[in-house]
């Protein structure tokens, strides 16, 4: 009786006679646990320092492949013709020499709202950097990235106004970066990562402090650190740079290039996206990257359509904040549309 | 057992699953439009990354979140599920802050200021971020995958499908009915 008692007992199913609650099990059960995470957690570091060591491999072995003018395995633009050659005195005319009127109109384009592109800044009010007792216009960008290439020909539209380039170069941002065509302050650096200084810009109102990372041109966007392009100026003992990278990392609003300084003001990114006749289209290929720098020149020369006089109008802003910094001292300054602009609060 | 494959063929055997992550992969993606959008100061955001790696981000997130859901539904793993769910979400909102980096990351170097760093550390996780994006996007997307993959292979071994439907074995059931995990 007592043995059939006990076999009775033992055919008990495995969950009733397991102790389920018993310190050891709820041990072993959170131990397993851990181990399952720590097992799955590995398996993804380890894929993913695969993934990462094929992606680079690839590049190594594209790096090793430079273009010249064409490459197809890139995603945008293929063309790196006419890259670092000096602007020609007609082509530079059209930049010192664009007419005043050009500027109002756009002005006006913008404040009465009949402008395809967004132009508009963010903009944030900072204590002024002088330079021999002259207000600084200070840029930071990199040669590799997109909206500073966009960003530059407004930049040059508008410091035209204060001063005169003797100056200036053909350029491109990176093949993987748009390929947009542009403008660079000097001959650039487009093989390798450094950092360019200067501009051949003259102006008795500003100083035109412009710093310009670079990074190999057939590759993708690149952007030091600040603290290496700071190790860099430092190393050059240009004063007048240390100050100026001193002063951007002191505002404390770095958020990625362009990042420029209009006096008062800092402007942590482009004013405009103006790449063609209308707002980009994320998907497509931008339209500016289809022109050349003589098409692009010419239409500022006799603007005619949005995305002439959205770079006049992007311009405008950049005058604004710099003739509310300067008490208006310069002749564009008495503009209507700019003053117009002047009274918007972020310029 | 029935494969991981069986699985996924059972749950969207159905309309209802199919609509559903259908939902959920055009509001992952608008979700994924609006954050490069702000990123690009409300302008149209200027991609370098791949397309078919942004869709392949949105759709993984979205099949993710559906299973999770669908865990849930059917009373397992409420905290797997949960994790799930977060991992789909945050994998496309940090894809969205990457994807729309490039040159400026506004809203990521917001979070950085807030959090006390200074515009050094700012600048060089910005580099960091603008050199690597693809591959981060990359192993994003893989995240979720290896998720879903973990999340069929607990419901194959937890679960069987009867008459064409997913329905949790009992013992799990009661398994994971003496398990408060909140």
């Amino acid at each position: 009786m007592e043995m059939t008692q006990m076999a009775q007992k033992k055919s008990i199913s495995p969950m009733r006679s397991a102790p389920a609650s018993s310190p050891q099990t709820r041990q072993l059960e959170s131990r397993i646990k851990t181990l399952s995470y720590l097992t799955y957690a590995s398996l993804i570091i380890a894929i993913a320092a695969i993934a990462i060591g094929i992606f680079a491999l690839v590049n190594a072995l594209h790096a090793q492949n430079p273009t010249n003018s064409t490459n197809t395995s890139v995603i945008f633009g293929d063309t790196l013709a006419g890259i670092n050659q000096p602007l020609n005195s007609t082509q530079l005319s059209i930049i010192n020499n664009a007419s005043d009127s050009y500027f109002e109109i756009a002005g006006q384009m913008l404040l009465n709202g009949s402008l395809e592109n967004i132009i508009g800044a963010q903009t944030n009010i900072t204590s002024q950097y002088k330079v021999d007792n002259k207000t600084s216009i200070i840029y930071l960008g990199s040669t590799t990235c997109v909206f500073c290439g966009e960003n530059r020909w407004a930049m040059a539209l508008a410091l035209s106004r204060f001063g005169h380039f003797s100056q200036l170069f053909a350029g491109y941002s990176a093949l993987g970066d748009h390929d947009v065509p542009t403008l660079y302050w000097v001959r650039a650096d487009i093989n390798s990562s450094q950092v360019d200084l200067g501009s051949h810009y003259t102006s008795s109102y500003v100083n035109f402090i412009a710093i310009e990372d670079t990074g190999p041109i057939t590759g993708a966007f690149y952007l030091q650190p600040l603290s290496a392009i700071q190790a860099q100026i430092n190393a050059t003992g240009n004063s007048t740079y240390m100050g100026a990278v001193s002063k951007i990392i002191a505002n404390k609003n770095f958020a990625g290039t362009p990042y420029t300084i209009w006096g008062n003001y800092t402007v942590p990114g482009a004013d405009a996206e103006v790449f063609g006749n209308q707002q980009p289209n994320s998907t497509g290929i931008l339209p500016i990257v289809y022109m050349t720098h003589a098409q692009i020149l010419n239409q500022f020369a006799t603007p005619s359509n949005q995305f002439a006089w959205s770079e006049y109008a992007a311009a405008d802003l950049y005058i604004a904040m710099t003739c509310n910094s300067i008490g208006n001292a310069a002749p564009i300054c008495q503009l209507p549309a700019i003053r117009e602009i002047e009274k918007i609060p972020r310029y | 057992m029935p494969s991981r494959i069986s699985f996924l063929k059972a749950v969207y055997s159905k309309p209802m699953p199919i609509i559903v992550t259908a939902i959920f992969i055009v509001m992952y993606y608008v979700l994924f439009q609006s954050i490069t959008s702000i990123s690009n100061q409300g302008l149209a955001p200027i991609l370098t990354t791949p397309s078919y790696l942004i869709y392949s981000l949105v759709l993984t997130s979205a099949v993710l979140l559906f299973l999770s859901a669908y865990s849930l539904k059917i009373s397992l793993y409420n905290i797997r599920s949960n994790l799930g769910s977060g991992i789909s979400v945050g994998s496309t909102v940090i894809g969205a802050l990457i994807a729309g980096c490039e040159c400026q990351a506004p809203i990521l170097s917001i979070i950085m200021y807030n959090l006390g760093l200074n515009s050094i550390s700012v600048s060089t996780l910005l580099s960091f971020v603008g050199e690597y994006e693809t591959i981060i996007i990359f192993v994003l997307v893989l995240s979720n995958i290896l998720y879903i993959y973990y999340n069929l292979g607990k419901m194959s071994s937890n679960c069987m499908i009867k008459n064409g439907n997913v329905v949790a074995k009992k013992s799990s059931l009661a398994k994971a009915g003496k398990k408060k995990w909140f």
